[in-house]
């Protein structure tokens, strides 16, 4: 089948995933995000204190299985890690400040606009200048250190957690938080979210799905191939929410959204800067967690603790806007990863 | 025609492969790497030869900055060299 294809249908699948969560009950415009996902998980798991988003996502769980499913059935299941490991720890960090400042991930952006939510627009151009500042970093010579090959048991480690997880869900001892009310409280039955995850996961996996990789192809070698899966998905999103009676083509009353321009677009451009130096959006991360790169783990935990930063010092956004404690930490985070990405650049004495 | 892979640890290595070749007026470009060969999304170098592919690999070899070397044939890519 043409690769064009192949990527236009992996993303309809995705978005129908998405779509059929929010019908069985996650939050609207919400249907899958790694980074709310992520935070709720940290919440569950008592990193931070704020109930409303507490609650151990299956999704996240899912895709991180049915990503090491596919991966491992398909023979591309191997481990390695080992590069740049607490520089990809912060940078992960910070990029979730950006998540959480815009209220979502990229992921979650796709889905807004198709939602109608107009901030996710601002949020979409401010992406598409991080991706683009973070290509001038690439051409300069940007990479971070080479992995290698790990032992095989390493590989295990990320799916085995996802498992411990899911036992902790399914037992939920009183340490566990589970929010009674607010977004983590609106949520799809456990199997339904964990068949999304395991579908979403494998789909990524086989079609390498990245929210940023599409832009920054276009950017780099105007190949238009693999933004066609985000756009495919958004599409499809678009039509189940007009199906669904739930598109508002608005800047306000958007669903777990907020206004403020400006921050929108900036905390948007941290996250697509970013993504581009640990070569993948969060969602990606995920996946290739999935498929045995140890370095996506580590990505994985930093975004985890970046989550429980954020609300533990009001670093998150709500629908009210931004906290002064917000808007340094994004500005923080620019400054540490224009540093990291200076400090990282390979030139000629290098050699 | 023979067409061939390159993969790299770096864009900035591919960049730097590339214009060794393009003073050679090799018809190539700079591509994201296949799924086949590898779910990061990296880049790649695609050039195609018919003559002297020895000598061109040995170049690119010496470069010292490619990861590997594979060779597309019926839809499937060979590996020819890899930098270990």
């Amino acid at each position: 089948m043409n690769m064009k294809l192949k990527n236009i249908l992996a993303g309809a699948v995705i978005g129908i995933v998405a779509i059929l969560s929010v019908c069985f009950g996650n939050p609207v415009n919400m249907g899958i995000c790694s980074a709310c996902f992520l935070r709720d998980i940290a919440g569950g798991l008592n990193l931070h204190h704020v109930e409303t988003v507490s609650y151990i996502r299956p999704e996240i769980i899912g895709i991180i299985l049915g990503a090491f499913l596919m991966s491992y059935i398909g023979k591309s299941h191997y481990s390695r890690g080992g590069s740049s490991v607490i520089t990809r720890f912060v940078l992960a960090f910070i990029m979730m400040i950006g998540c959480l400042v815009f209220l979502g991930c990229p992921f979650r952006m796709f889905l807004r606009i198709a939602g109608g939510d107009l901030n996710a627009v601002i949020g979409l151009v401010g992406f598409v200048v991080g991706i683009y500042t973070g290509t001038i970093f690439l051409k300069k010579g940007f990479s971070l250190e080479k992995n290698h090959e790990q032992k095989a048991y390493e590989s295990f480690i990320m799916p085995i957690v996802q498992i411990v997880l899911l036992v902790l869900l399914l037992a939920a001892p009183a340490y566990i938080i589970f929010a009674s009310k607010g977004p983590a409280s609106m949520h799809a039955p456990i199997y339904i979210s964990l068949i999304g995850g395991l579908i979403v996961g494998a789909v990524a996996q086989r079609s390498g799905f990245c929210s940023a990789g599409g832009i920054k192809n276009i950017i780099l070698f105007k190949d238009f191939t693999f933004v066609l899966i985000p756009v495919s998905m958004t599409v499809v999103v678009f039509v189940g929410n007009i199906l669904l009676h739930k598109f508002n083509l608005s800047l306000y009353n958007q669903p777990i959204a907020h206004t403020d321009a400006l921050w929108n677009f900036l905390s948007m451009c941290l996250v697509g800067l970013i993504a581009v130096l640990l070569g993948g959006c969060p969602m990606r991360q995920l996946v290739m967690s999935g498929e045995g790169n140890n370095d996506s783990s580590v990505v994985i935990l930093g975004l985890i603790a970046g989550a429980a930063f954020s609300h533990n010092f009001s670093i998150a956004a709500s629908g009210e806007g931004v906290d002064l404690s917000g808007k340094i930490a994004v500005i923080a985070g620019f400054i540490i990863a224009f540093a990291i990405a200076l400090l990282n650049l390979k030139n000629e004495k290098s050699k | 025609m023979n067409i061939f892979i390159t993969t790299f640890h770096s864009h900035y290595d591919a960049m730097c492969v590339y214009s060794v070749l393009s003073k050679e007026d090799m018809k190539a470009k700079l591509m994201p790497i296949p799924r086949k060969l590898s779910s990061s999304c990296g880049t790649c170098l695609r050039f195609e030869s018919d003559t002297g592919n020895e000598d061109i690999i040995n170049k690119i070899i010496s470069t010292n900055e490619c990861e590997a070397i594979y060779i597309y044939k019926n839809t499937k890519y060979e590996l020819i060299y890899k930098n270990n």
